[in-house]
C-alpha cells in the first residue's frame, strides 16, 4: 500500500457563540470522525448532500480551517504536527481547485499573476524568462492561449476561469489536488471539458485527487474509489465498481436512485426512492444512526444504537446495523 | 531562450504603459471628474501662486474704513469686520485649508488603513485590544478630543493636523477592517495561501488592492469634515492663529454677520463645499478608473 493521503478520525466543530460573554453555546458538528486514505495517482469521489461537510473536509485537509481533532498524514507526515517550515514545503505539493471561479481569482490580478503567484513564492523559477516560459506552458496545458495572460480574469468566461485556477493549481507541481465541486458552479458542456482535462492531467503526471462532488455521474467517470458521507460522516466507502453496482447503505441507494436515467431500459429498472423527513439539526444530533429518521427500512435499534464502521468484504466498508 | 532580455523589458513597458493609457482614457472619458479636477487644479494653482495673484499683506492688514464693505470692484468679495479683504484671504487661506483637509485625510488614511487591515486580517485578541481602544477613543467628543491634544502640544498647525488625524483614525480603522473582513473569506485569499504566499504578501497584494474602491471613496468625502473640524478648532483659538487666514475660521468669524452680510458666509463656505465636491467626484472616477473589473 502505498498511501499519498492518509485520514484518521478527523473532526471539525464549528462553535456557536452565544451570551454575554460569548461562550460557547453549541457545536456544529461539520465533519465528525471522517477516515480515509487515497493511494499515489487515485481519485477518491466524496458525495453527499449540500451541508453533509464535503468542502470542510477538503479544507481542513489542507489546512486552510483548523481541525478540530485527528490526524492528517501526507506521504506520511502529519500535517497538523511538522514544523512550520515543513508545512509550507508540503503544502507546495497539495492545491485545490474551488467551487466558484468567480471569488476564487483576485479580480485585480492579470492571468499571469495569479498563475505566477506560486511559482514565484515557492522559488521555482530563477528567471524571469524561465517564468514566463513556465506560465505560458501551464496555460497551454489547461487549454489556454498564452497571449490572454496579461487579461484579467472577469475578462474570461466561467470555463475558462476554472482553466485559470486549475493552472493556478498545478503551477507548485503538486502531487495532490483537492477539487472541490470543481465543475458544478460549469455548464454541462463545459463540464466534460473541464472533466476531461483533470483526467489528462492525471494521466500525464500522475496526480491524485480528492474529488468532492454531489454529480454521481462525474464521480462515476473520474473516481477509483467513492465515499459516501451523510451528516459529518462517512456512511459507506468502497471502490467506483462496489458502490455504483451494489450500494449498501440506504442512504447510497437513495443518493443513487436520483441519478436521472436517460434510456428506456434504465428508466424501466429505475426505482426512485424518495426520502421523507428532515435532516437532523447538526448541533443537536440524534444518539443512534444518524439516517434513521429517513431511512425507510429504521427499526428501533437504528435509532437507539450508533452503527458500526463495519468492512462487507473486499474493502466495502458500510455504517449500518442492516444488511441488504 | 524564446527572447533577449531587451526585448522582454520593452514588453513589459509597453504592457505597463498601455495599462497606464487605458486607466488615463477611463477616467478622462468621466465628466464629473474631470470637473472636479479642473476645479480643484484652479485652487490649488492659487494656493501656490497666492502671493503672484495678491499679496499677503492684503489679507492680513486690517483697515476700518472699509469694514463690512459688500463685493465692489475694489473688493470683488467684500471686506471682513476688520476691513480685510475676503477675496485674498480665500486665496491666501486655501494654502492652510487644503493642506489641512488632505495632509490629515492621507496620514489617517495611512494609519487606519494599516491598522484596519492587520485588524481584519489577523482578527483575534489584537482585533479586540484595538478595537476597545478605538471605542474608547470614539466615546470622547471629537473635538474636546482634539483640543486636549492641541492644549498638550501647543497650538500650530502641525499639532493641529496631528489632532485631527488622532480623533479620525478610529472611524478609518472601524471601516477598513469590515472591508478587509470581506475580502479574506473570498476563496483567492485561500488559494493564495495554499501558493506559499506569506501573510505579507496577501496583505499588500491582494487584500489592501481589493480594499482600495470603498477607501478612496471615504477618504474623498472625508476631506471637507476635516477642514470643518480644522476650522472649528480654528475658532476657538486652537488652530490657525489669527490674523492669518483660513476658510474654517473665515466661516465662523462669519456667523456673527450671518444676517447683514451674508456674502462673508457665502464665499468661504463655497471654497470649503466645492473643494470637497470636486475631491468626491474626483475620487470617485479614480476608483472606477482604477478598477480593472470596469476596462473594457
Amino acid at each position: 500500500m502505498n498511501k499519498l493521503l492518509e485520514v484518521k478520525n478527523l473532526k471539525k466543530y464549528f462553535p456557536i457563540k452565544g451570551g454575554f460573554a460569548g461562550k460557547t453555546i453549541a457545536e456544529v458538528k461539520a465533519v465528525d470522525g471522517v477516515s480515509f486514505s487515497i493511494e499515489h495517482g487515485k481519485v477518491l469521489g466524496l458525495v453527499g448532500e449540500s451541508g453533509c461537510g464535503k468542502s470542510t473536509v477538503g479544507r481542513v485537509i489542507l489546512g486552510l480551517n483548523p481541525k478540530t481533532d485527528g490526524t492528517v498524514l501526507f506521504d506520511g507526515e502529519d500535517l497538523y504536527a511538522v514544523s512550520k517550515e515543513r508545512l509550507r514545503e508540503l503544502r507546495r505539493r497539495m492545491q485545490m481547485v474551488f467551487q466558484d471561479p468567480f471569488s476564487s481569482l483576485d479580480p485585480r490580478m492579470t492571468v499571469f499573476d495569479i498563475i505566477s503567484e506560486g511559482i514565484k513564492a515557492y522559488g521555482l523559477c530563477g528567471s524571469q524568462d524561465e517564468l514566463e516560459n513556465r506560465v505560458e506552458d501551464l496555460m497551454t496545458r489547461c487549454g489556454l492561449f498564452p497571449d490572454q495572460a496579461y487579461r484579467y480574469a472577469h475578462q474570461f468566461s466561467g470555463g475558462q476561469r476554472q482553466r485559470i485556477c486549475i493552472a493556478r493549481a498545478l503551477a507548485t507541481n503538486p502531487d495532490f489536488i483537492v477539487l472541490d465541486e470543481a465543475v458544478s458552479a460549469l455548464d454541462v458542456s463545459i463540464q466534460a471539458q473541464i472533466i476531461n482535462l483533470l483526467k489528462d492531467l492525471q494521466d500525464s503526471i500522475g496526480l491524485t485527487y480528492l474529488f468532492i462532488s454531489h454529480d454521481l455521474n462525474i464521480v462515476q467517470f473520474i473516481s477509483d474509489e467513492v465515499a459516501v458521507m451523510y451528516l459529518g460522516e462517512i456512511v459507506e466507502y468502497g471502490t467506483k465498481q462496489q458502490i455504483f453496482d451494489h450500494p449498501m447503505h440506504p442512504y447510497s441507494v437513495a443518493l443513487l436512485s436520483a441519478v436521472p436515467a436517460f434510456t428506456k431500459e434504465e428508466k424501466a429498472k429505475k426505482q426512485r426512492i424518495i426520502l421523507e423527513g428532515d435532516l437532523p439539526s447538526p448541533y443537536d444530533l440524534p444518539e443512534g444512526c444518524r439516517f434513521a429518521g429517513r431511512c425507510p427500512y429504521s427499526d428501533e435499534t437504528c435509532s437507539a444504537v450508533k452503527p458500526e464502521w463495519t468492512d462487507r468484504g473486499d474493502g466495502h466498508f458500510c455504517r449500518c446495523h442492516k444488511k441488504f | 531562450m524564446k527572447d533577449t532580455n531587451k526585448e522582454r523589458l520593452a514588453r513589459k513597458r509597453r504592457r505597463r504603459r498601455e495599462h497606464a493609457r487605458e486607466t488615463f482614457r477611463l477616467f478622462r472619458k468621466n465628466k464629473a471628474a474631470m470637473f472636479g479636477c479642473a476645479v480643484l487644479l484652479i485652487f490649488i494653482l492659487a494656493a501656490i501662486f497666492a502671493d503672484v495673484i495678491v499679496p499677503y499683506e492684503e489679507a492680513i492688514s486690517q483697515n476700518s474704513s472699509v469694514r463690512l464693505s459688500g463685493p465692489s470692484a475694489e473688493h470683488i468679495f467684500g471686506t471682513d469686520k476688520y476691513g480685510r479683504d475676503v477675496f485674498a484671504r480665500i486665496i491666501h487661506g486655501s494654502r492652510r485649508s487644503l493642506s489641512l483637509g488632505v495632509g490629515t485625510t492621507l496620514l489617517s488614511v495611512c494609519i487606519g488603513g494599516l491598522i484596519g487591515a492587520c485588524c481584519g486580517f489577523y482578527g483575534g485578541k489584537f482585533d479586540t485590544v484595538v478595537m476597545r481602544i478605538c471605542d474608547i477613543i470614539m466615546c470622547i467628543p471629537a473635538l474636546l478630543f482634539a483640543l486636549a491634544v492641541v492644549a498638550a502640544l501647543g497650538a500650530s498647525m502641525l499639532n493641529l493636523i496631528l489632532a485631527i488625524t488622532i480623533i479620525s483614525v478610529p472611524s478609518y480603522i472601524r471601516i477598513i477592517r469590515s472591508v478587509i473582513i470581506s475580502i479574506v473569506e473570498q476563496d483567492y485569499i485561500y488559494a493564495a495561501r495554499l501558493c506559499g504566499s506569506s501573510n505579507r504578501s496577501i496583505i499588500f497584494h491582494h487584500v489592501l488592492p481589493n480594499a482600495m474602491g470603498p477607501i478612496i471613496v471615504q477618504a474623498s468625502m472625508n476631506v471637507a469634515s476635516m477642514m470643518l473640524t480644522a476650522a472649528g478648532l480654528s475658532f476657538i483659538g486652537m488652530g490657525v492663529q489669527q490674523p492669518a487666514p483660513e476658510w474654517g475660521a473665515m466661516l465662523n468669524e462669519a456667523r456673527d454677520f450671518m444676517t447683514n452680510q451674508p456674502y462673508l458666509l457665502l464665499f468661504p463656505g463655497a471654497a470649503i463645499s466645492l473643494s470637497a465636491l470636486c475631491l468626491n467626484l474626483v475620487g470617485d472616477g479614480l476608483r472606477d478608473a482604477l478598477d480593472p473589473r470596469l476596462k473594457a
